[in-house]
């Protein structure tokens, strides 16, 4: 397929987000892009309460004309919607010292491909006049903002997100216990995390937003290093989050880390699974299309869902 | 355990080193990476720990083995069974080590060594190779190849001993005998049939393998062995040249007369010789010098020089080859001659005829022609003595240079007994068989005679008288003969026209079913027209006989009527004179036999060697005769033996086709010996001989090891984990 040189698309590719500083302009292209492949706008099936009719005049969108109301009245009449949020969505990035990883194959780190997502999330929820809280956390929740549907709330998310640095061991569970704690009304919440602690935490952590009538999303991130191992040269690996220098022959251990990382995915993926929560495991270096579709697909099974 | 390449495996010590010190550096050289997923690296390491220290420490072990074993067969190792015999049971050798120390090894080699020297060096390496529990055999090739233990022996160091302690010979080289007695001492030893091996340390010289002209496919006397290996430690440069054959032949040599000396130079090498000459030193002096002409490879030149003894007595005469390029084989360039000038030559006469009347006996003319002045004056050396066949028992026959039997009828079997011992001890014989000679005497003497050396080569039949109306004349059958040489051409002497009265016939029939093999070969030198021999010429041992079938007087014939007869009869008492000559002259090896008179018998007799070593040698009686006998004739040159104040002087050469150092046909050398022998070149000596016996397969046992190690180590590698 030829692109074209103003296709937004490209801006899926996370090699070319790199390049673009700005995290608002870089969520916002990455949409642009994502919406272009598709052959029905998402933003068009918004779900509104219907509040009364009134006469067309010049301007009106014709997308609200009333085709029924004219083949009964021969008049043309636009719908009106009582406009109200159904949706609460939370967007949980994990700011810890580990996101901050990336590998030479990677453009992105971790946290910059998390908080890319997110903030095109936020656009695309914003958009539906969905309502958008943020939760940066690390060893314990740095920032939140409260849910709001007001177009505006995106730059204050956009701003959130570039400021989060945050260091130290992630701790899921009393995050998630806080999270839940916190949340008077149910969310989607999507987590975007490396998840790099103890499984049984994150699980239990999970299992408790369940249980507080949520519905968590994972987005489970990692960078392609971390999924392949592609080392063969002696390395000597320096822990993140504190966890000291190990050198080795990568050769030697490669099979058993995959082993250990692959039951590690398996487990939370059928953790997950059991709490009928969504995962879907993001690798840094692939498009990023990937992360929306999924939160889309989320969504329009949780609004049908919930309506 | 010896390397081929000591270097190689000195260097391979230093690059064993190399994956150590790899390794060492590799710990130093990592880069650094953070990482994120440290939990479950530390679980993988936690795990595999033990398994990649012991996988590490394996791949640096194997690795270094790996640069070894590269190192080992590069080096191609050979070692003794030694080194392997104490983890496989390995079986007991013999080994039988000939070395050929005939003349040819005395060539000189690139390196100025001589080929026995290397050989010798090549026979210790041989000794070194074998353990304990092997036996080794040593042989020397020398004609005759003599046995220096009945067995192989065990004890390694008395042999090594002796290789060192062995002398290169002058004598020509034996190899077929000397490996038929490794053979032979192999069937003593107590290895095993496949652990029987030969080796024979030679220049391959063709001269060595048929020493007698014996055919070498002939030879079949190998059944003990089991590997054959003709090592070959001769020189590159096969060039050489030998002089032999000096000799003064049918003369009477005397103080001042003209003497005419031959002899033959043998262009032995692969190459055409040019500016070559010859000195000719008489007594130490040097007396000519003849240029030689243009030497084709492998040819004879026959050369002769005119001259003269100025005073009688006994002369050496050295003939010494000058090369404008030196040889490898210097000892034959040289060649020695004994020459005793005669003051007078002293003819015993035994007239058979009884008669008074002068022209009546057998050996009137022939006396009257040693004494009848010529031209040459040989006349004035010849003292004939006559005697009568009676008075010839209480003759001494060592008295005289030549003895002839004028129709005598009978003698005694004493007589006879003692006339072949002074015949085969040097002396000349002429017997003139005329009309009363008793056949069965002569016969029964020589001809059935067991055990002796017989001087009649023939048996003669029926006396044959020739009616008056027939003619019956001489006929010359070989003019190449010294005796007629001289009458080729020269026809009007009346020789052929002599005609014969009455002759001896052979008795063909009986000579074909009952001549016994001691008999001697013979010569016609003179023979009838009607086809019957008339003059016979034999060689007994050392001396030489004519023998007459018809008589040298005015019955049988009118040949003392003719101006040939002088020179004729001349010239047939110088050739049986000559006989003394040959016992003066010999090769290497063999044995002096000097007579020695009864005053003398009591009295010790002096050896003066060519290196003037002097012993001394009792006499003794050897065949019933009194002499002194010397054996150690090794070195060529000159041997002076004293007895009183006699003195008699031997000359001892090399043999000529001792010299022809050409490599024998390697292709015929295979086919007569097959597959068990192996010719081993001068080239790959060292690593042949290393690789040769299953002690030698090291360096095959480095290949495998190393492929097994190179797999092993990848076997390893690969499980270590694969490459991304």
């Amino acid at each position: 397929m030829v692109r074209h040189k103003d296709d937004f698309r490209r801006y899926l590719d996370p090699v070319v987000l790199a390049k673009i500083r700005s995290l608002d302009l870089r969520a916002r292209l990455l949409v642009q892009g994502f919406i272009t492949g598709m052959h029905h706008s998402p933003l068009r099936g918004v779900s509104i309460e219907f509040a009364e009719y009134r006469k067309y005049c010049q301007g009106d969108d014709l997308r609200h004309l009333d085709w029924k109301a004219f083949g009964r009245t021969d008049k043309h009449y636009i719908k009106q919607y009582e406009q109200e949020t159904n949706l609460n969505l939370l967007l949980a990035v994990d700011c810890s010292e580990s996101m901050s990883y990336r590998s030479s194959s990677s453009a992105l780190s971790k946290r910059d491909y998390a908080t890319t997502v997110c903030a095109a999330m936020a656009y695309l929820a914003l958009q539906q006049a969905d309502a958008v809280a943020l939760v940066t956390f690390d060893s314990k929740l740095r920032r939140t903002t409260r849910a709001s549907n007001n177009p505006n709330k995106w730059k204050l998310v956009v701003q959130e997100l570039e400021s989060a640095q945050g260091t130290g061991k992630t701790a899921f569970r009393s995050i998630f216990d806080e999270l839940a704690e916190m949340l008077s009304r149910r969310h989607l919440i999507i987590i975007l995390s490396d998840l790099l602690g103890e499984t049984t935490d994150v699980l239990n952590g999970i299992r408790y937003l369940r249980h507080r009538g949520h519905e968590p999303i994972v987005l489970h991130t990692l960078d392609r290093a971390e999924l392949t191992f592609p080392f063969d040269q002696p390395v000597r690996f320096d822990g993140l989050e504190e966890m000291g220098p190990l050198l080795t022959e990568p050769r030697v251990m490669r099979e058993r880390y995959l082993n250990e990382l692959n039951e590690f995915i398996d487990t939370l993926r059928r953790g997950c699974h059991e709490q009928q929560a969504d995962y879907e495991l993001l690798d840094t270096s692939t498009p990023l299309n990937v992360a929306l579709s999924a939160y889309l697909a989320m969504r329009s099974k949780r609004s049908k869902h919930w309506r | 355990m010896s390397f081929v390449h000591p270097g190689i495996a000195i260097a391979t010590l230093g690059l064993a080193l190399l994956p150590i010190l790899i390794h060492l550096i590799n710990r130093r050289r990592y880069r650094r990476e953070p990482w994120a997923a440290m939990q479950f690296l530390l679980k993988a390491h936690q795990r595999s720990r033990r398994r990649i220290q012991f996988d590490q420490w394996w791949l640096l072990v194997l690795r270094t083995l790996v640069i070894l074993l590269i190192g080992l067969a590069l080096a191609r190792p050979y070692a003794s069974r030694l080194s392997t015999s104490r983890f496989l049971t390995a079986p007991q050798y013999d080994r039988i080590v000939i070395i050929d120390d005939g003349l040819s090894m005395q060539a000189r080699l690139a390196d100025g060594r001589r080929a026995f020297e290397a050989a010798k060096e090549t026979a210790i390496q041989i000794i070194d190779k074998a353990q304990a529990g092997d036996g080794v055999g040593l042989i020397t090739a020398s004609s005759p190849p003599r046995r220096w233990m009945d067995q192989p022996a065990h004890h390694l160091d008395p042999v090594r001993n002796l290789v060192e302690s062995l002398r290169c010979s002058f004598r020509k080289s034996d190899l077929l005998t000397a490996i038929d007695e490794a053979s032979q001492m192999l069937a003593q030893g107590a290895a095993v049939e496949g652990c029987r091996e030969v080796y024979v340390l030679t220049d391959l010289s063709r001269s060595s393998f048929n020493p007698s002209g014996t055919d070498m496919s002939q030879f079949n006397r190998t059944s003990n062995v089991d590997r054959l290996f003709f090592v070959d430690v001769g020189p590159e440069n096969r060039m050489n040249l030998s002089i032999s054959n000096l000799r003064c032949e049918g003369q009477i040599v005397g103080a001042g007369m003209p003497v005419r000396l031959t002899w033959d130079v043998i262009n032995h090498g692969p190459e055409i010789v040019e500016g070559a000459s010859v000195e000719l030193r008489l007594d130490g002096r040097l007396v000519r010098t003849i240029e030689l002409e243009k030497m084709l490879p492998d040819s004879t030149i026959p050369s002769t020089a005119d001259m003269a003894f100025p005073t009688a007595g006994l002369h050496k005469i050295t003939a010494s080859l000058v090369l404008s390029r030196s040889d490898v084989l210097e000892i034959d360039n040289t060649c020695h001659l004994a020459v005793r000038v005669a003051e007078q030559v002293p003819v015993l006469l035994v007239e058979g005829e009884s008669g008074n009347e002068p022209a009546r006996q057998a050996l009137f003319y022939y006396r009257v022609a040693l004494t009848t002045e010529s031209r040459d004056g040989v006349n004035h050396l010849i003292r004939p003595r006559t005697t009568t066949p009676g008075e010839l028992e209480s003759q001494i026959l060592d008295d005289y240079e030549v003895i002839v039997l004028g129709n005598v009828r009978r003698l005694p079997d004493r007589t006879w007994d003692r006339l072949t011992r002074w015949v085969r001890a040097g002396g000349g014989l002429m017997m003139i068989l005329g009309e009363q000679v008793q056949r069965d005497n002569y016969l029964h003497n020589n001809i059935t005679g067991e055990n002796k050396t017989v001087l009649m080569p023939v048996r003669i039949g029926e006396f044959i008288r020739i009616d008056e109306d027939e003619t019956i004349r001489f006929k010359i059958s070989d003019f190449n003969h010294p005796v007629l040489a001289d009458f080729a051409g020269h026809d009007q002497g009346g020789l052929q026209m002599v005609r014969v009265r009455q002759y001896w016939g052979i008795d063909k029939e009986q000579a074909a079913k009952s001549a016994p093999k001691s008999a001697p070969k013979f010569q016609t030198v003179l023979s009838l027209t009607n086809g019957e021999p008339a003059v016979l010429a034999t060689h007994v041992e050392k001396g030489r006989v004519l023998i007459w079938l018809t008589g040298v007087d005015m019955v049988c014939g009118n040949l003392p009527a003719k101006p040939d007869y002088l020179p004729l009869m001349l010239n047939m008492t110088a050739y049986v004179a000559e006989s003394g000559k040959e016992r003066s002259n010999l090769h290497v090896g063999e044995t002096i036999v000097r007579g020695v008179d009864a005053v003398h018998l009591a009295e010790a007799a002096t050896v003066v060697s060519p290196n003037g070593s002097v012993e001394t040698l009792q006499p003794e009686i050897l065949d019933k005769t009194p002499a002194v006998s010397f054996h150690d004739t090794e070195q060529p040159g000159f041997y002076r033996i004293n007895v009183g104040d006699d003195v008699e002087l031997f000359a001892v050469n090399t043999q000529s086709e001792a010299g022809d150092l050409r490599v024998v046909d390697k292709a015929e050398l295979k086919n007569q010996f097959g597959n068990k022998s192996e010719l081993i070149s001068r080239e790959g000596k060292s690593a042949a001989l290393a690789a040769s016996g299953p002690a030698h397969e090291f360096a095959r046992v480095a290949i495998f090891l190393l492929i097994a190690t190179v797999l092993l180590e990848t076997m390893t590698a690969t499980s270590m984990g694969p490459r991304k």
